[in-house]
């Protein structure tokens, strides 16, 4: 039976290499730069005052928070199987094994991870600290993943919260050798908790569906198909429970344009928020930390307030685009006989209103961390709104919409270096 | 009237703010094929993921020979499943899904016998994303038949399949009840099944309309045919 999984998985990983191939050379190398990129950033660290191994309780607290944004986002299945396996094992003694093999699965990973962070903290020399903070790491991580398991599989939210503050709370007073033989109850209660995994009431119906969806994300991916990439990953959308419905707003002839595009945003993809918000926050970094003063070019203190504004020059055009899609999506609808009463300008006004709300929260919360002084920040974003409307407006005319767009990208550019420059 | 094999008693499953079955009672007879009847939405595929263990209901019970179908060990757990979609190995062959399947019931010699009855000769060496969908649906219906099971249960096992193909498929369900095998069969099709099942549970929106045998459930109505009675009770 075992070879029959594994054939599976040995056909998989060809194909994959197969479709990847070069795409895979170019992450090698590039995992190559960056791992060098992190052993300097790493070395300035230490040759600083600042040293991780001396701050092991920040350490702690990060990977806390890190363990609880895990468990709350759930974008990954804990346990990964393949369904067909599911299928045809369960209710038969062969599950048992399946479950063994994804369960040792996840240890070597965790081990792993935590091996390697541990080694990144202690400035990647091998010691007994590194081998006490590696096992404390390594049982945090696989009691976080089973804490995991436990809330996706609707276990008492009091219960999940309990068990992931107990863990942390050792944890942290472990790693931190603020009491170091807190790693005893640590172990005791993660083995309490893959113990207490064996009581749980698995969804298995849950299960499988996001098993097949996987697999059906990953078989796609694997063959390099991206239309059916696609198609799965509209029907998702389309599938998702949303606990803001429109109907729950105050609807309005006057506002349903607002209501709606309100809607749209909240709804956004978080792939794409996460996206745009590492511009910001490569910007942020960039300007505010030493982490990239090392990197040639990037480090410069020349260029990288240029580089900064053009990582929030792209975070304001792409945040532009995705507004202007919404409009022309309903202006395509309405052409296409989909009735819509509202005039074009209409139309833009509700959606570049919300699109300016969410630009000034943003750039709002931005320039604070920046510290970039409020006339220079209210100046920025006023600006970027002014151009961001003016592109808006011409959306309905082809040949001045491009003209702008381009002239609306300069003042982007140009609004972003009031926060940088000078 | 045979004794029967299955039973479920007031059982209720909910899903967040949606009841999909509502003390849903029923009895299935043993060594018939019966034909679980409802429109889109039922609750039939929620029914048979209760009885494959899928799912637990939030009340009442289900019982195998008159025990808990959840205390029923792994190591014998006699019920087969055709799911309504087809689930396979991307990456293994059609013969090396039958191989595997035989291997973990040790039903190797059953293996040449389905390969020639689905006529799935020409596909052995294929793997399933080359085939079309009927194809795959065999794939699927023949490693459910290579499981050792007194119950098969199949969820719009029809789908896909050409008219050729439903006549074999309906033949190899009438084999295996010649073999004293329990069968019950998912779909919304009533012309597909009207011919071979022996007693049908009708259900609509979670509830039970009806259950017996089609002279029992058309004598018991103004009815003729069989889809006269399930939409004149559906409307009911």
């Amino acid at each position: 039976m075992i070879r029959f999984l594994l054939m599976e998985s040995i056909r998989e990983w060809k194909i994959l290499i197969k479709n990847y191939l070069l795409e895979m050379i170019g992450l090698i190398i590039f995992f190559a730069v960056f791992l060098q990129t992190v052993k300097t950033i790493i070395r300035t660290i230490y040759a600083s005052d600042v040293s991780l191994s001396d701050n092991l309780l920040m350490v702690s607290i990060i990977i806390c928070i890190i363990q609880l944004l895990s468990i709350i986002s759930q974008r990954n299945l804990v346990f990964e199987i393949h369904p067909a396996a599911l299928h045809y094992f369960f209710n038969s003694p062969q599950l048992n094994l399946v479950k063994k093999i994804a369960f040792i699965k996840k240890i070597i990973g965790k081990l792993v991870l935590a091996f390697l962070l541990c080694l990144i903290i202690f400035n990647f020399k091998l010691s007994v600290d590194l081998g006490i903070a590696t096992f404390s790491m390594f049982i945090y991580l696989i009691a976080g993943s089973f804490i995991k398991w436990f809330k996706y599989n609707k276990l008492n939210f009091i219960m999940v919260a309990l068990l992931y503050a107990c863990t942390s709370l050792l944890f942290v007073l472990s790693l931190s050798k603020m009491f170091l033989p807190a790693n005893i109850p640590l172990f005791v209660l993660s083995l309490f908790v893959i113990y207490y995994n064996s009581k749980i009431k698995i969804d298995w119906g849950k299960y499988y569906d996001d098993l097949v969806y996987m697999e059906k994300t990953n078989n796609a991916t694997r063959h390099k198909n991206m239309a059916e990439m696609q198609q799965i990953a509209i029907d998702h959308i389309a599938t998702a429970r949303h606990s803001l419905k429109i109907y729950a707003l105050p609807l309005k002839r006057s506002n349903a344009l607002l209501c709606k595009a309100l809607i749209e945003t909240l709804r956004m993809s978080k792939q794409v928020i996460a996206v745009l918000g590492l511009f910001l926050v490569f910007a942020l970094l960039l300007n505010k930390t030493m982490l990239f003063s090392e990197i040639p070019i990037i480090g410069d203190p020349n260029i990288a307030p240029v580089i900064a504004m053009l990582a929030v020059t792209t975070f304001l055009v792409n945040l532009k685009q995705i507004y202007s899609k919404q409009i022309m999506a309903i202006v395509d609808k309405h052409k296409a006989g989909f009735f819509i009463p509202y005039p074009f300008t209409t139309i833009v006004y509700s959606y570049s209103l919300i699109c300016c709300l969410s630009t000034v929260l943003i750039l709002a919360v931005f320039c604070a961390i920046l510290s970039s002084g409020w006339i220079k920040s209210i100046a920025a974003i006023i600006i970027s709104i002014l151009a961001m409307y003016l592109y808006f407006f011409t959306l309905g005319n082809n040949r001045a919409n491009r003209f702008v767009d381009t002239v609306s990208n300069i003042i982007l550019f140009l609004s972003s270096g009031l926060l940088f420059l000078g | 009237m045979s004794s029967f094999i299955l039973s479920f008693d007031n059982v209720t499953k909910k899903f967040e703010s949606v009841t999909a079955l509502k003390s849903l009672s029923f009895k299935v007879p043993e060594n018939k094929i019966t034909g679980l009847i409802g429109s889109n939405g039922a609750g039939k595929t929620t029914t048979l993921r209760l009885i494959v263990r899928y799912l637990t209901p939030d009340s009442g019970t289900i019982l195998y020979r008159n025990k808990d179908i959840y205390s029923l060990p792994d190591s014998s757990f006699p019920i087969s499943y055709i799911p309504d979609t087809p689930i396979y190995f991307e990456e293994l062959t059609v013969k090396e899904h039958l191989s595997f399947i035989s291997a973990m019931y040790q039903t190797e010699s059953n293996v040449q016998n389905l390969i020639d009855v689905l006529k799935l000769e020409r596909h052995l060496d294929k793997v399933p994303s080359v085939l079309s969908r009927g194809t795959k649906q065999k794939l699927i219906i023949a490693c459910a038949l290579l499981r050792n099971f007194d119950f098969l249960i199949a969820d719009e096992p029809f789908s896909g399949l050409d008219p050729k193909q439903i006549k074999t498929f309906k033949d190899l369900l009438l084999e295996e009840k010649k073999k004293g095998k329990t069968i019950l069969l998912s779909t919304h099709l009533l012309d597909m099944i009207e011919n071979i099942c022996d007693y049908y549970i009708m259900i609509d929106d979670g509830e039970l309309l009806a259950q017996g045998t089609l002279t029992e459930l058309i004598n018991n109505s103004k009815c003729s045919t069989l889809e006269e009675l399930y939409l004149y009770l559906a409307d009911c």
